[in-house]
């Protein structure tokens, strides 16, 4: 326990660290609405309105991870209301919930400028609410990552997000089988996610989908997870 | 009876052209009044003159007054007393008898028009003075009409050198006088004199005292006494002074002024007022100069090169391992993306400015001692780091970050059949010194250190790095 509470604190250092040195942010110019004849000046204008408009990103963040295999037993007992049934895994986990950071690169390059870097941290509770026997575990994930948001003027807009990191699997012991996997509860984390943002004011909402490849000791898992998300620019 | 006859030869008179400046005129007969003490009992009078032999006059009149009309030049002459029989009772002896041409003098300019007035010595004026003579009088006359009179030191053509005494002048305004001997006279008076006082200014205080480099000061208030409005101000320290940009005069007992201390030397300068007349006043350690703070780059928007690749080579040695030891083999690959987080929240805060994201791939290899094989070890990770300015395009970049290591087992070499590999996660941090040019191109050398945990087995190791890059 006292190593991950360490990892904690480390995850969740740099993320303090840019909150503390931030100062209170402000418009750094009015720019001047009035349109010009000059596509030139307007293309200038514009990029210099994307650049004060770049900044960074708290968030929380809701995933609703499915873990194929699942880590449990194969079959599971399903009780719906008056309905009884059977199926193996996967694990379905509702309760969790994450924290992170988007830092835009501030970049007036062509693709770079919409691109910027994050990190994530997460709890999920495997077996919170799966109506599933046998595994009492808990995922943190931490993993950093880049991400590019396209910025179109009408219509939607994505954000695509790939990071690598560290999972820890926590109340893990019945989960491994050797001496050494259950003192080593740690992996690797590979991650790919794609959202939809809906703006409201500095606020940011997004909903999409991730893809987890998670691989502790002998545990390889696929954690696909719907998540939702909200976040405040600044 | 002998007459001791005095006749006196005055002449007077004249008026010979009125028309005078410079141009030659014809000469006109112009008439002289003559006249003598009369003669009681005289008939009246036999007046002759000749030029040299030639006999040009001879008139018997009965007062004792004659109007001639003489050409100048030189000659003599003889006056008769006549009696009654209009005989010669007694004659004067031949006397030289000079008629002169009238000049008329004209003031044309004279320098110093203004001048201070000092309690001893001469006010010299040089002047411009058409048809003065020798014995010209000269004369300064005030507003009321006084007269002063000078002395001419020097006459060359128009050019005079006149003194006049100091000490019977006042502060005041003159006009120039000149009455030549012939009773012609002018006076300039269009070009008056002007003599000022002489006021000794006195220095009080200043309202700012510690001003700094690189600042524009205004309105900074001067008090003191008997400040002229054509008071000069100077700040000065030893062998070094400028002038402030501005300088408005309020009265005579206030000064503003207006500085730019741009990078003048740093220290205690002192102020210096010079009145008109040269008279002055210093207050020493009026201001006090501070240099200026370290210049802050104003810039709304960062530069646009903020991305960096770099390549290079790197070894891992290994400082610790859970399981045996091994011996470092120096082979390995490092590339690095980089990113500085420019964004405008960040680029607002100066200190935030150097934060950059760096992701890190590298290869490592390790001798295992304690049986035939190799482990190697690929690397691929996020880093934060913060780039500390040196100077001449140096920086130190310190860095912590995170990453996923594979690492694989060969038998016998590098290259030789694998046997086993295993995923686990790495935690980092380093630092490094990185050289830069204007044209973005950079070399990159420092020490990473690595903790790697994997099923079963820990690492810790040191990478010296050394790479290659650019910035663009």
């Amino acid at each position: 326990l006292k190593k991950i509470l360490i990892l904690l604190l480390c995850s969740f250092f740099l993320n303090i660290f840019i909150i503390t040195a931030q100062e209170a942010p402000s418009p750094p110019s009015a720019q001047d609405p009035a349109e010009s004849e000059d596509p030139e000046l307007d293309a200038y204008r514009k990029e210099q309105q994307d650049y004060f408009n770049s900044g960074f990103e708290l968030y929380i963040h809701y995933p609703l991870s499915i873990h194929f295999p699942g880590w449990s037993y194969p079959e599971i007992d399903y009780d719906l209301w008056i309905v009884e049934f059977q199926l193996p895994g996967p694990n379905i986990s509702w309760g969790g919930l994450g924290a992170g950071f988007e830092i835009d690169f501030g970049s007036r390059k062509k693709v770079l400028k919409n691109m910027g870097f994050g990190s994530l941290t997460e709890l999920s509770f495997v077996s919170s609410a799966n109506m599933m026997d046998g595994v009492d575990l808990a995922l943190l994930l931490n993993y950093p990552y880049l991400y590019y948001t396209t910025r179109r003027e009408k219509g939607l807009n994505f954000s695509f997000r790939a990071g690598i990191g560290l999972g820890i699997a926590i109340n893990s012991e019945d989960l491994f089988a050797y001496p050494e996997e259950k003192e080593h509860p740690f992996g690797a984390i590979y991650a790919l996610e794609a959202a939809v943002i809906f703006p409201l004011k500095s606020f940011r909402f997004q909903t999409g989908m991730g893809y987890r490849f998670m691989a502790i000791n002998s545990k390889n898992i696929h954690m696909f997870t719907p998540m939702l998300r909200a976040g405040y620019r600044f | 009876m002998r007459i001791d006859f005095k006749i006196i030869l005055l002449l007077i008179l004249l008026f010979t052209s009125w028309n005078l400046p410079a141009e030659e005129v014809e000469k006109e007969l112009v008439e002289q009044y003559l006249s003598w003490g009369a003669i009681e009992g005289a008939w009246g009078y036999e007046v002759i003159i000749r030029k040299g032999e030639e006999e040009v006059l001879r008139n018997q009149i009965r007062e004792a007054e004659i109007t001639l009309t003489l050409l100048p030049g030189e000659y003599e002459i003889q006056i008769a007393v006549l009696n009654k029989f209009k005989k010669t009772v007694n004659a004067t002896d031949w006397k030289p008898f000079v008629i002169l041409e009238a000049m008329q003098p004209v003031v044309r300019d004279f320098t110093p028009r203004e001048y201070f007035l000092r309690s001893e010595g001469d006010l010299v004026l040089n002047a411009k003075i058409y048809q003065a003579v020798e014995n010209s009088e000269i004369f300064l006359i005030d507003i009321e009409g006084n007269k002063t009179a000078g002395t001419i030191a020097s006459l060359e053509g128009e050019s005079l050198e006149l003194h006049f005494d100091m000490k019977s002048l006042a502060a005041g305004t003159y006009t120039l006088y000149i009455l030549n001997p012939s009773g012609l006279e002018d006076r300039g008076e269009a070009t008056p004199l002007t003599l000022h006082p002489i006021i000794k200014p006195e220095l009080k205080d200043v309202s700012l005292r510690e001003i700094q480099q690189q600042q524009i000061y205004n309105d900074i208030a001067i008090r003191g006494k008997n400040f002229e409005k054509t008071i000069e101000v100077l700040i000065t320290r030893k062998g070094y002074e400028f002038a402030p940009y501005e300088m408005e005069w309020i009265s005579e007992e206030l000064l503003l002024i207006s500085l730019i201390t741009e990078d003048r030397p740093p220290g205690r300068y002192a102020l210096k007022v010079i009145n008109p007349s040269a008279e002055s006043d210093l207050l020493e350690n009026a201001f006090f100069l501070e240099e200026a703070p370290e210049m802050v780059e104003i810039r709304h928007i960062p530069p646009s090169d903020t991305f960096s690749l770099l390549g290079g080579y790197n070894f891992a040695v290994s400082i610790n391992q859970s399981n045996g030891d091994s011996d470092p083999i120096p082979l390995g690959f490092l590339f690095k993306a980089r990113h500085e987080l420019v964004n405008s929240r960040f680029w607002k805060s100066t200190g935030l400015r150097p934060l950059g994201i760096e992701f890190a791939l590298n290869s490592s290899h390790l001798d295992y001692k304690n049986a035939p094989f190799v482990y190697s070890e690929l690397f691929s990770g996020f880093f934060m780091y913060y780039q500390v300015n040196l100077t001449n395009g140096w920086s130190l970049m310190p860095r912590i970050g995170m990453g996923v290591s594979y690492l694989w087992v060969n038998e016998d070499g590098i290259f030789g059949d694998p046997i086993q590999g295993d995923t686990g996660v790495s935690l980092g941090l380093g630092g490094s010194l990185q050289k830069i040019w204007s044209s973005g191109i950079l070399v990159e050398g420092g020490f990473d250190l690595r903790y790697s945990t994997y099923t079963g087995g820990t690492f810790l190791s040191l990478y010296p790095w050394i790479a290659g890059g650019y910035r663009f």
